[in-house]
C-alpha cells in the first residue's frame, strides 16, 4: 500500500489533536481519524488543570514544557476554552506537610518555576473557605485551568487550518507493521507513521503495552463564583494519588470559569465499567468536606467517571510502539498515550516531542524517559 | 443521618391518581398487617392533576382512601433507585436521607410538558401550561390580564378554565393539531365516554373563547418581557398583544427513574406487562410514565398493580381487561397531539434551545449527538440537566439523551454524600 499521509493519528482526544497540529506545523501531511467525537473520551471527562507536577524529573520536564506551550497559545484561545490563570494552591494540613511545601518549593525554584510559600493567615486571605487550622500551602501562580473538550476542538480546527485532514465515524480495528490501519468496516489506510492516541484504549490496538485504565470520579456543582480562587489540592496528593495498587481519593477541587466547582479526585485500577461507585464517591466527598466545610451546602448537578491511561512510572509513552509479539519497535507505528491524569497539560509537550522526533529534530527536553520501549511487554490479560 | 431502612410491603413513588389507586387498592385487598408507603415530593396527595383540591367525585373517592390506616405517606425526594432490590434512597425536606425498601416497588412518576423552542419562548411572560396553572394556584393574579393559550393536548382545557376562573382575559385557545387529526380523535371519543363527557364539560364553559385548530405560535416578542405573540395557521399569520402566553406541546412520560433502575423503555415510555410489571422483577410502573393517557387510565392501572402487589393475582388479571382500551387511547393521544413539522422548522439560528446555559440553535445544529453537543456547547449542562432541552433536542435534532443518573435535581453535596453512603451500607 502507498502511504496516504505522512502521519495518521488515531483518536481526536486532546493528545491526538495536539499531535496533529504540531505535525501539520512542521509540514507533515496529517490525517486524524476518530470513531465518535472530538474530546469525547478522557479529554471530556477530566478536569483540565494545566499544572507543573514534580513526581519525577521526567514529569517536571514534560509538564513544564507543556505549561509554557499553553501560555504561548493562551492569547489565541477562544473564550469557549475558558482559560483561567487561577494558579494552584497545594494545601498543607499540618507541620509535616508544611515541610513538604518547603521541599516542593525548592524543586520548583530549581526548575525555574515561580511559587510562593504561604503560611497561616495568608492562606485564608487567598482561600477564605478553607477549614480553619491548616498550616499553609504552596501557591503556584503560573498554573491554569481550561475546559478540555473545546480546547481539543480548537486545536483540531487549527490543525485543519494548517492542512491536516479529519475523518470521523469509523473506528479503527487493527494497526499493523508498516503503518497500516484497518477500520471496522474493513477499509484500510496506510501512512508513513501511524500514531495511536486512544488513551486507555491503546492496548486494544497495541496489546501488551504497559498501560492500564485508571478510573476516576468527578462531581460538578452549580455556579458559586469566588467560593474558591485557586485549584486546591492537598499536599498529600502525590502520596494519595500515586499509590499504584490501592483505590485512593485525594482532595482536588477546581474553580471553573463558569463559577462552578469541580470536585475530585479518585483513582481506581481494575474498575472497567463507567458506573458511579458509591463508596469511593462518598469518600471523595468526605475528603473535600474536610478541607472545604461549606462545600456541603453547595448544589451538585452531575457526577461522572472517566478513565485515565496509566503507566507504571507515571510518565507517558511517546515514540515507536513495541511489536506485540517480538517486543521490538513496530515499523511505522507510534504511541502517544499513557498520560494518566495529566493529559490535558502534557498534550502540547507530547505533540512537540513527537513532531520533533518524526522530522529528525532534537526535542528541547530529553525524549528518552518517554520512549515506550522502556517497558517490556506485559504478558497475559490486563488485570 | 440515615437510620435503619424504612420497610413496607408496598413502596410507591409519586402520589398522582395512579399511585393513589394502587395504594388504596393495596390497602383494601392486602392483609391488614401489610403496610404501604407512598413517597411524594409534594406535601399533599393528588399529583399535578388533583393537587389543586379540584374535587370531582372520582378524585374525592380516591383521595379519601388515602386515610386508610395502613397507608403511610412521606414527603421528600427520591434520589436513587437501588440496583439490587425493590427500594429507593429518599430525602426528607429536612435533608435527612434514608433507604426505603418494599417487597414491591411501584413507580408512578407521571409526565412533564414538552417544549419545542420558538423565537421568543424564553421571554418572561411565556410559561408552560402546567406552569401557569400552578402559578395561578399559588397566587399569581391574572385578573384582567390578556392570556393566550397555544399548544397541544387536552391539558390546555383545564388550564383555560383556571384562567377563566381567575378572571383572566382568555384571548385565544389555539391547538396546533390539524383539523383532520382532531376530527379523527373526535370520531374515536365515543369509545371513551368518561373522556367525551369531560370534553363536553369544557366545551360548555369555553365555547365563547376563540379556539382555532391547526394554529400555533410562530414567535413571541416584547421589550424584556412578553408583549405580543405572532400566531399562524400556515396560511396567514397575525399578531396579538398579550400579557401571558401559556404553551407546551402535549406531555412526555417521566422515565428517568425507571430507566436508571434498568427497566426496559420502549418508545420513550416504561414498558410494562398487563399487570404493570416492568422488565425488573418486583418493580411496577403505572400512570403517565407508561404513556400519557389521563387520570382514568392511571386509576385503572393503579387498581391492577395494587391488586397484584396485594397477592390478588386473579382479581388483578380480571381488572387488567380494562387496560387495552386505555392503551389505544394513549396511542390516539400521541398520534393526535404530536408536534407538527412546522413547529420544528420555525426555529432560528439565535433561538435559545437550552435556557439554563443560553445555548442558541445555531451552535447546536452542527453537533452530531447529545454528548458532543454537551461537551462542545454546554447544552443540557445547567441545573435542569436536560429535563427541558433534552426533549426539545430530541425533537429538533434527533439526539438521544444520556443514560440518566443521580442527582436528578440539583442536590446539596451533603445529601449526595449521604445518598452514596446509605446505598453503600445497604449493598
Amino acid at each position: 500500500m502507498k502511504p496516504g499521509a505522512d502521519v495518521l493519528i488515531i483518536g481526536a482526544g486532546i493528545v491526538g489533536v495536539a499531535c496533529a497540529l504540531e505535525c501539520a506545523r512542521v509540514g507533515l501531511s496529517t490525517l486524524v481519524v476518530e470513531s465518535h467525537m472530538v474530546g469525547g473520551g478522557a479529554t471530556g471527562a477530566g478536569m483540565g488543570h494545566l499544572v507543573v507536577m514534580d513526581d519525577s524529573p521526567a514529569q517536571i520536564a514534560l509538564t513544564q514544557l507543556s505549561c509554557a506551550l499553553w501560555k504561548e497559545l493562551q492569547p489565541d484561545l477562544p473564550g469557549s476554552v475558558e482559560y483561567d490563570a487561577c494558579g494552584t494552591m497545594w494545601v498543607a494540613a499540618d507541620h509535616e506537610e508544611m515541610a513538604e511545601v518547603e521541599r516542593k518549593s525548592h524543586i520548583y525554584s530549581n526548575a525555574g518555576i515561580v511559587s510562593e510559600v504561604v503560611t497561616g493567615r495568608k492562606l485564608y486571605e487567598y482561600e477564605p473557605n478553607l477549614r480553619p487550622g491548616l498550616s499553609g500551602g504552596l501557591r503556584v501562580k503560573g498554573d491554569a485551568v481550561i475546559y478540555p473538550p473545546t480546547a481539543a476542538a480548537w486545536l483540531l480546527d487549527q490543525a485543519i487550518h494548517k492542512g491536516s485532514k479529519f475523518q470521523k465515524g469509523q473506528a479503527v480495528r487493527e494497526v499493523h507493521e508498516g503503518g497500516i490501519v484497518v477500520f471496522e468496516n474493513g477499509d484500510r489506510l496506510c501512512a508513513r507513521t501511524v500514531v495511536v492516541a486512544t488513551g486507555a484504549n491503546a492496548t486494544k490496538l497495541v496489546p501488551g503495552i504497559a498501560l492500564k485504565p485508571r478510573k476516576g470520579h468527578l462531581i460538578i456543582t452549580d455556579r458559586y463564583p469566588g467560593h474558591i480562587r485557586h485549584q486546591l489540592i492537598e499536599l498529600g496528593y502525590l502520596k494519595n494519588a500515586h499509590q499504584l495498587t490501592q483505590d485512593t481519593v485525594a482532595f482536588n477541587v477546581q474553580p471553573r470559569r463558569t463559577g462552578q466547582l469541580l470536585i475530585g479526585s479518585s483513582r481506581q485500577y481494575g474498575a472497567l465499567d463507567s458506573r458511579i461507585e458509591k463508596s469511593i464517591t462518598a469518600k471523595m466527598l468526605e475528603r473535600a468536606f474536610w478541607y472545604l466545610p461549606h462545600l456541603k451546602d453547595l448544589l451538585c448537578l452531575r457526577v461522572w467517571t472517566g478513565f485515565r491511561a496509566a503507566t507504571p512510572d507515571k510518565v507517558p509513552l511517546i515514540g515507536p510502539a513495541p511489536n506485540p509479539v517480538t517486543g521490538r519497535p513496530m515499523e511505522g507505528v507510534w504511541l502517544a498515550t499513557g498520560h494518566e491524569g495529566l493529559g490535558i497539560t502534557t498534550s502540547l509537550g507530547t505533540a512537540r516531542i513527537l513532531a520533533d522526533r518524526l522530522v529528525g529534530n532534537t526535542p528541547s527536553i530529553p525524549w528518552e524517559p518517554y520512549e515506550p520501549l522502556r517497558f517490556s511487554l506485559q504478558k497475559g490479560p490486563i488485570p | 443521618m440515615s437510620g435503619e431502612p424504612k420497610r413496607a410491603s408496598l413502596l410507591i413513588v409519586g402520589s398522582g391518581p395512579a399511585a393513589i389507586a394502587a395504594a388504596v387498592t393495596f390497602a383494601r385487598y392486602a392483609d391488614p398487617s401489610e403496610q404501604c408507603l407512598v413517597l411524594d415530593e409534594m406535601s399533599t396527595s393528588g399529583g399535578q392533576i388533583w393537587r389543586s383540591g379540584s374535587t370531582n367525585g372520582l378524585a374525592k373517592y380516591w383521595l379519601d382512601g388515602m386515610s386508610l390506616p395502613n397507608i403511610h405517606r412521606k414527603q421528600g425526594q427520591v434520589l436513587d433507585v437501588l440496583p439490587q432490590k425493590p427500594g429507593v434512597v429518599f430525602q426528607s425536606p429536612n435533608g435527612e436521607t434514608q433507604i426505603c425498601l418494599g417487597n414491591d416497588l411501584v413507580l408512578a412518576t407521571g409526565a412533564r410538558e414538552r417544549w419545542i423552542p420558538f423565537p421568543g419562548w424564553t421571554l418572561p411572560g411565556v410559561v408552560g401550561m402546567g406552569g401557569l396553572q400552578a402559578m395561578i394556584k399559588t397566587g399569581l393574579c391574572v385578573a384582567n390580564k390578556r392570556v393566550v393559550i397555544a399548544g397541544s393536548g387536552p391539558l390546555m382545557y383545564p388550564v383555560a378554565r383556571s384562567v377563566q376562573k381567575a378572571k383572566g382575559k382568555l384571548l385565544l385557545l389555539a391547538e396546533q393539531a390539524s383539523f383532520a387529526k382532531l376530527a379523527n380523535f373526535t370520531a374515536h371519543l365515543p369509545a371513551y365516554p368518561e373522556k367525551a363527557f369531560e370534553a363536553l364539560g369544557y366545551l360548555a364553559k369555553l365555547w365563547k373563547v376563540s379556539s382555532p385548530v391547526g394554529t400555533w405560535v410562530q414567535q413571541a416578542g416584547g421589550e424584556g418581557r412578553l408583549e405580543w405573540v405572532q400566531m399562524t395557521n400556515g396560511k396567514k399569520s397575525w399578531r396579538m398583544e398579550c400579557d401571558y402566553l401559556a404553551t407546551g406541546c402535549h406531555l412526555i412520560p417521566n422515565i428517568d427513574l425507571a430507566r436508571m433502575a434498568g427497566c426496559t423503555i420502549e418508545k420513550d415510555r416504561v414498558k410494562v406487562d398487563s399487570l404493570g410489571q416492568t422488565s425488573r422483577s418486583h418493580l411496577y410502573a403505572i400512570g403517565e410514565c407508561t404513556g400519557v393517557g389521563g387520570a382514568e387510565r392511571a386509576i385503572a392501572q393503579g387498581i391492577v398493580a395494587g391488586l397484584a402487589a396485594a397477592g390478588q393475582r386473579e382479581l388483578s388479571h380480571h381488572q387488567s381487561a380494562a387496560l387495552p382500551r386505555w392503551e389505544r387511547f394513549v396511542q390516539l393521544l400521541d398520534a393526535t397531539f404530536s408536534p407538527r413539522s412546522e413547529l420544528l422548522d420555525q426555529i432560528r439560528e439565535d433561538t435559545i434551545v437550552c435556557r439554563c446555559e443560553d445555548i442558541p440553535h445555531g451552535k447546536i445544529k452542527p453537533m452530531s449527538c447529545w454528548r458532543e453537543a454537551k461537551l462542545q456547547t454546554r447544552l443540557g449542562m445547567g441545573p435542569c440537566q436536560g429535563k427541558v432541552c433534552g426533549p426539545a433536542a430530541k425533537a429538533l435534532y434527533g439526539f438521544e439523551p444520556d443514560f440518566p443518573r443521580p442527582p436528578f435535581q440539583p442536590l446539596s453535596a451533603q445529601a449526595l454524600f449521604q445518598m452514596y453512603q446509605s446505598e453503600n451500607q445497604e449493598s
